[in-house]
């Protein structure tokens, strides 16, 4: 019983709520910027009920750890005949 | 003595590349995804330092200055690879119904799964930074031109936007493609799912 009420709750949020489409997207804009009230308080209403989502969203902040992980990495370093290349190149100007 | 203290910094072209190449090259190659694309773009900025050198007032250092140019360099390169032809690469859908009842809801076979933590937390291996360059260079070049100026270069939602010549709203429907594709490109090259 209570579980049919959660299925008919759920059917009904996702008709007068967002898509996972536009929640999605909203998951997007809030690793930029601060959501307005409304589309805050929309997202947190879709991602209690959908999983799906909430995992979306976990997995998008991660993404953004990576990518600044990425950036900071150190090391790489012109091959010797680059540089030659490079250095004759400005010399020739 | 004090005009020696306040003296204005001086560029040095024939030391350029020994002093700054590989720190320029290291900043440049974590961002565009290509070694051949980063060593131009090193030697792009340094040709431009050259001719731009009767601008340079020797307020910051020669290294500021280098870096400067190069950051500028690096946004010009997203900025026309915007423009280059898409339909080299295979287009995109979202991972979204689009139609039926489940309109705007997660196509179940596309749809995300968890990635086990253990393989969470290895992730700041070389081999997974790989994985994640490669799926960066799969995003179309526009997307992933609003993508890296947004995320990686930080730079505003007015600049991007201005950068690139699209609106605000576009600019959140190409980040939030580049991130479903990012998403679904690192789970199924990493995650096995």
């Amino acid at each position: 019983m209570i579980k049919q009420i959660q299925k008919m709750m759920n059917k009904a949020m996702h008709m007068v709520m967002l898509s996972c489409d536009t929640a999605t997207l909203l998951i997007t804009k809030s690793a930029y910027e601060k959501l307005s009230f409304r589309e805050s308080m929309q997202l947190k209403m879709h991602l209690m009920g959908c999983k799906l989502c909430r995992l979306f969203n976990i997995q998008s902040e991660h993404l953004t750890h990576q990518i600044n992980e990425l950036t900071k990495q150190q090391g790489k370093t012109l091959s010797d005949s680059k540089k030659k290349e490079i250095q004759e190149a400005i010399n020739q100007q | 003595m004090f005009s020696e203290l306040f003296k204005p910094h001086q560029l040095d072209p024939t030391h350029w590349v020994d002093k700054y190449g590989d720190y320029l090259f290291n900043y440049t190659i974590a961002r565009v995804y290509g070694q051949e694309v980063a060593e131009d773009i090193v030697q792009e900025t340094f040709l431009a330092a050259l001719k731009a050198k009767e601008n340079f007032k020797g307020e910051s250092s020669e290294k500021t200055w280098l870096f400067s140019i190069l950051k500028r360099k690096i946004v010009d390169h997203y900025r026309k690879k915007s423009r280059d032809k898409e339909s080299l690469v295979e287009s995109f859908e979202k991972p979204f119904n689009k139609e039926g009842v489940h309109e705007g809801g997660w196509m179940m076979h596309r749809a995300p799964a968890e990635w086990p933590l253990e393989k969470m937390e290895s992730d700041d291996g070389e081999l997974f930074m790989e994985v994640l360059r490669i799926c960066l260079a799969l995003l179309p070049p526009k997307i992933a031109a609003s993508f890296s100026l947004k995320t990686i270069e930080e730079l505003s939602t007015n600049e991007v936007c201005k950068e690139l010549g699209i609106t605000t709203s576009n600019l959140w429907v190409m980040l939030h493609r580049a991130r479903l594709q990012l998403r679904e490109c690192i789970d199924d090259k990493w995650y096995n799912n």
